[in-house]
């Protein structure tokens, strides 16, 4: 992935990991925020 | 202290360590800080580990990683003003100025020449040159973490 990729999808998924109320990304979470970032295909599926 | 508190507040005292100090606590540092027993922050420790929050050395309780942060030191170095840390992985480089919502300069070496990388967040954007080779499918990231 490219450095700006890496950085919108950490913004994702590692934003709120210091807010007390964090959760991790459920799977379908997970799938729309690699999809939003333009991480797609076979390597970023999760079934 | 109900379970479910006892995992924020170690969860918490966790990451908090981490910001503050650029190292993971160890469960009897924690314990003494959080004013819990040992065997309460061990417990929380595994369960947050099951739960893909934190990731413990094999067999222990001690903190590998509080993703984005690395509990120890690792190839990936991150600064931000005077403060440094590390990552486990290269996404996660990126994953501390995210979670810490600043700039931060990365400091790397490539996997395939070793030559050295440097690039990270500056005014809300990336600069440098790289890219990040990912060699598990996202699928699989945590059937081996460590190997992820």
């Amino acid at each position: 992935m490219t450095l700006p990729q890496a950085w919108a999808l950490s913004q994702q998924w590692y934003g709120n990991r210091l807010n007390p109320d964090f959760r991790r990304p459920t799977t379908d979470e997970a799938r729309e925020i690699f999809t939003s970032v333009g991480l797609t295909g076979p390597f970023w599926s999760l079934g | 202290m109900a379970g479910s508190d006892v995992l924020r507040t170690v969860r918490e005292a966790i990451y908090a360590a981490i910001v503050r100090t650029g190292a993971a606590p160890s469960v009897e540092t924690l314990a003494r800080s959080a004013n819990l027993t040992n065997a309460a922050v061990k417990e929380a420790f595994r369960n947050l580990a099951d739960a893909h929050v934190i990731v413990l050395e094999p067999g222990t309780t001690t903190i590998w990683s509080a993703p984005p942060f690395s509990g120890v030191p690792s190839p990936f170095v991150v600064r931000a003003g005077a403060s440094v840390w590390y990552s486990p992985c290269a996404w996660d480089s990126f994953g501390i100025p995210a979670a810490l919502n600043d700039d931060a300069a990365i400091e790397a070496c490539c996997a395939w020449s070793n030559e050295p990388i440097r690039c990270g967040v500056q005014h809300g954007g990336t600069y440098g040159d790289a890219l990040i080779h990912l060699l598990v499918p996202a699928a699989h990231f945590w059937d081996d973490i460590f190997y992820t």
